[in-house]
């Protein structure tokens, strides 16, 4: 802004540098030293479940992330047209704000061998005692890609919605579609040859961001994944757990090997789209084709994927108030509350993950409207990379840099520590989710303001904040599911000292009291879908409200 | 001996160091140990894997407040080991506040802590309770796994390694390795173990091991990979015939103990495994299981051992830890530690040592699903067996 000062300028990026880049880049250095020891690399290739467990890990990786795409763009093309009601808005909300970890819980319990989906089949086929269904846990890691596809598909959907729903985007996509139907084009043909090409490139940094996360994450791996070999996450993080320093050593390496296997498992597929461009070229050009688009099977997987969140949340309910629940009873014997008051005689867990939700949240919000206020769109693109860094990178490795660092720094077990680690996840989303509208704010209101001789706070008080309120609301809700998705970082930070609801619902699996675990991963769904649900009520004008 | 001449040496230092003389005062004193700790907090690190045992600590943490003013947290951890880690990043680090300040622990992660002087002491043998302590019958109290305890963590509770079931569907439980690898045999899919580095599924192993070696003194040495090769040759011929009748036919295993006894308790399993010889009473007790729970050890013996609690050196709390160690080992905690219906865990108590109030205490109740078939108690192999048995398993059986 040409009105603000230098001094100003520094001032209103100081914030922003030091509570998300300096903390990102000094812990990045921190875990790059860590991994620098030739003996634990060599001890790593040596490791007996080394490349099975890596494989494991970059197939589901891909697996989820190929799936994932090619659901969300089937999805997108069928409601993109109706999408833009507000109801079915807040649906997509709703799903993007519960945890990856409390969709791979309920999953679990849901098909497990004496779970809902065993007793449902257990009537008509006769089965007394639970069938050895090889399903949590399974050796392949399906139950675990799946729970990946749940999660990552409607977050595709929404950054593709996101796009398509832009209005100079929507008028060019309206346009183009009006002159293909003309040329012959049939509804299918228009997305597969005009669309789907415009869109990829849109899709590449979320893609990633979905690679990277399904093949390096460990709370969902341990809460369900395969364990003879485990994914290379899981080796990982028992290896920087481990009681022995060689073995926290070869954790270190471990990290950054699955590191670079990602990112050379990125580079490989992009060229491997731009070696098939020319081939899908002969595809795009060839003559029209009337084939139709299959909407109502689109939306009908679209509902069918909702319709699933609604049983897992049910099934969590359900268990969580399931005291006794004989195989193959369709319904538990005795109910309780034992869970759900063992859960509220110690909250301590539910306020701090709150509490570090709401921190945060709010000052990564300070600190990104400081910075969009101060410095010059053009330094954004310093803010994307890093923001992009942060996400891509494995929470293995960011997470042991900033536990080093933290170690350093005498902030281990401290809540500022664990305050620290929580900001990187969340100001990098809250960044994305807020840089396009904001930066694309209609500056023909400020002249207004200026004509009317307001001065700039007044403005951005009155009129600028008011009319972003949506967006700025959205990243709020966005930023909070973010912070309480975290289990890496917190888990390392935490020292034991503090407790989050990912750091009890992960240490729950792998104990017996499921109606307890039920009721830890229904919290960890509910609450981001409460602030969600908050969060858009208060960001609709209010006379809209009912 | 070798081994024997060194712990002799080490009993003749402690004596003769300066130290022994502090211990002596600071025992009479105990007084004012208890006065330093009130308003101190405690950060007790101990596995949470089992809700009768946090509702245990969680009492102990009511009584340590009322009494002392002691402020007791459970830190609920899955894995001794990353306590390990974490005390010693710290140490490294400089942190002279640490996070913890009292760890439940034994075997491998004690052995590596005291000899990387991660622990503060000695400080176990000075505690006034201490005396109590059956240190002659239940000689594991002083020597954890082959390491002398030399003070360093005091002991809490016993364990040995039993087997559970539904005696409805167990007509006659098998009472040895090859017994049970039979009966895996006639009940497919039924049977099976915890994976290492699971703790009950490394005794597993290692039962196994002991079990298929004719000469059980190689256990009390520390043994080398190549030994280990040898000595293992019929172990892996036994886990080999056991593994086609196991669940999911030995091509997966269960993550925990926890997971097993959940599958017992559902009927996807016949036989669970357990440390803890009063475990299936107190799951019977809770509802947990049937009333018509069994529970046995093999008739040759299972592994024993005692779990113990210890004080980390950068610990900001000793006094405190001290006092709440001392508590863990009053007849009145380790009395309520042993009853079914709370935890059940065996004293570490010498009955003898007791005054007739608090022999009352232990009123001996036998309970549906009490050990019905008791076996000796086997002593726990040299600590160097364990990274062996676990590295060679997961080589052999848990490739991918």
């Amino acid at each position: 802004m040409k009105a603000h000062s230098a001094a100003a300028r520094v001032a209103g990026g100081v914030p922003l540098l030091a509570l998300f880049l300096l903390p990102l880049v000094v812990a990045l250095l921190f875990a790059a030293a860590s991994a620098v020891d030739g003996a634990a690399w060599v001890a790593l290739f040596h490791h007996p479940q080394f490349f099975p467990a890596l494989e494991l890990s970059l197939l589901t990786g891909a697996v989820a992330a190929a799936a994932s795409l090619s659901l969300s763009l089937f999805i997108t093309a069928g409601i993109f047209e109706s999408a833009g009601t507000e109801k079915g808005l807040s649906i997509l909300g709703v799903i993007l704000a519960v945890p990856h970890l409390a969709v791979a819980i309920a999953l679990g319990l849901l098909v497990m061998p004496t779970g809902i989906l065993a007793r449902l089949l257990a009537v008509p086929f006769g089965w007394t005692t639970p069938p050895a269904w090889i399903t949590t846990h399974d050796p392949y890691g399906i139950l675990l890609i799946a729970a990946l596809i749940l999660k990552e598909t409607p977050f595709l959907v929404y950054v593709l919605l996101a796009h398509v729903r832009r209005d100079d985007v929507a008028l060019k996509f309206s346009r183009e579609a009006r002159i293909a139907r003309s040329l012959g084009h049939g509804s299918a043909s228009i997305w597969l040859r005009i669309f789907i090409p415009q869109l990829v490139p849109i899709l590449v940094w979320p893609l990633l961001v979905v690679f990277s996360y399904a093949a390096t994450v460990v709370d969902l791996s341990i809460a369900i994944g395969p364990t003879q070999p485990s994914t290379l996450s899981t080796i990982v993080w028992a290896d920087l757990n481990s009681s022995d320093p060689i073995e926290n050593a070869r954790g270190a390496a471990g990290a950054f090997a699955l590191t670079f296997a990602v990112v050379i498992g990125g580079l490989l597929a992009a060229a491997i789209y731009r070696l098939a461009k020319p081939l899908l070229q002969n595809v795009y050009t060839a003559g029209p084709s009337l084939m139709q688009f299959p909407k109502l099977a689109s939306k009908k997987t679209w509902l069918s994927m909702q319709s699933l969140y609604v049983v897992l949340l049910a099934g969590l309910v359900l268990l969580s108030f399931a005291r006794r629940w004989p195989f193959p009873l369709l319904l538990p014997t005795l109910f309780d509350a034992a869970s759900w008051s063992a859960v509220t005689a110690q909250p301590a867990a539910l306020l701090t993950s709150v509490f570090l939700a709401v921190a945060t949240t709010m000052s990564s919000l300070i600190i990104l409207l400081c910075w969009f206020e101060t410095q010059k769109s053009r330094n954004d693109i310093v803010l994307l990379a890093f923001a992009l860094i942060a996400l891509v990178l494995p929470a293995l490795v960011t997470g042991l840099g900033q536990y080093q660092m933290l170690l350093y720094l005498g902030l281990s077990g401290t809540m500022l520590g664990l305050y620290l680690v929580h900001m990187m996840p969340v100001a990098a989303y809250m960044f994305l989710v807020l840089a396009a509208p904001y930066r694309g704010f209609d500056m023909r209101w400020k002249s207004v303001s200026n004509a009317l001789q307001a001065k700039h706070f007044r403005f951005l008080l009155e009129i600028k904040w008011p009319l972003l309120k949506p967006q700025l609301w959205a990243s709020f809700a966005i930023g909070f599911a973010v912070s309480l998705g975290q289990y890496v970082p917190a888990q390392l930070a935490a020292a034991g000292r503090f407790s989050t609801l990912p750091m009890e619902a992960v240490a729950l699996t792998s104990g017996a009291n499921r109606p307890l675990t039920a009721a830890f991963a229904l919290l960890l769904a509910l609450v981001p879908i409460v602030v969600f649900i908050t969060a858009s009520t208060l960001s609709r004008p209010r006379w809209a409200r009912a | 001996m070798n081994l024997s001449r060194r712990s002799a040496l080490a009993l003749f230092a402690s004596l003769a160091s300066p130290s022994f003389l502090s211990r002596k005062a600071m025992a009479a004193d105990f007084a004012e140990l208890i006065a330093k700790a009130k308003g101190q907090q405690v950060y007790f690190n101990a596995w949470a894997g089992s809700e009768p045992i946090n509702a245990y600590i969680a009492w102990a943490g009511e009584q340590l407040k009322r009494r002392y003013g002691i402020e007791l947290t459970h830190v609920k951890i899955t894995d001794t080991a990353e306590v390990v880690r974490r005390v010693r990043d710290e140490v490294k680090a400089g942190k002279s506040d640490g996070s913890v300040d009292l760890v439940w622990i034994n075997g491998q992660n004690f052995k590596v802590m005291k000899d990387e002087k991660l622990l503060y002491g000695p400080f176990a043998t000075d505690l006034p309770n201490f005396k109590l302590v059956d240190v002659t019958g239940k000689p594991t109290t002083l020597q954890d796994f082959s390491e002398a305890t030399e003070g360093y963590e005091s002991p809490w509770g016993m364990a040995q390694l039993t087997f559970f079931g539904d005696g409805k569907k167990i007509s006659k439980p098998p009472r040895s390795m090859d017994e049970l690898a039979a009966f895996a045999k006639s009940n497919p899919g039924r049977v099976t173990y915890p994976a290492p580095p699971d703790f009950h599924g490394l005794t597993f192993l290692k039962q196994a091991l002991i079990e298929t070696t004719p000469d059980r003194s190689i256990f009390s040495k520390p043994i080398d990979a190549a030994g280990f090769e040898i000595l293992s040759k019929p172990w892996f011929e036994f886990l080999d015939g056991l593994k086609p009748g196991l669940w999911r036919e030995g091509r997966q295993y269960p993550k925990s103990q926890a997971d097993v006894t959940q599958m017992v308790a559902d009927g996807e399993l016949l036989i669970g495994i357990t440390f803890n010889p009063n475990e299936p009473a107190n799951l019977v007790a809770a509802g947990t299981l049937p009333a018509s729970t069994i529970a046995w050890h093999h008739e040759a013996g299972t592994i024993g051992n005692t779990h113990f609690v210890a004080i980390p050196v950068n610990s900001k709390a000793r006094e405190a830890a001290s006092v709440v160690a001392d508590f863990l080992l009053s007849p009145e905690a380790q009395a309520r530690k042993a009853d079914l219906k709370i935890w059940g865990d065996p004293t570490v108590l010498d009955a003898a040592k007791l005054s007739s109030d608090d022999t009352k205490l232990f009123a001996a109740t036998s309970a549906l699903g009490s050990v019905s078939l008791p076996g000796p108690t086997i002593l726990e192999p040299d600590a160097s067996f364990v990274k062996l048995v676990q590295d060679s398993w997961i080589s052999h059986y848990a490739r991918g």
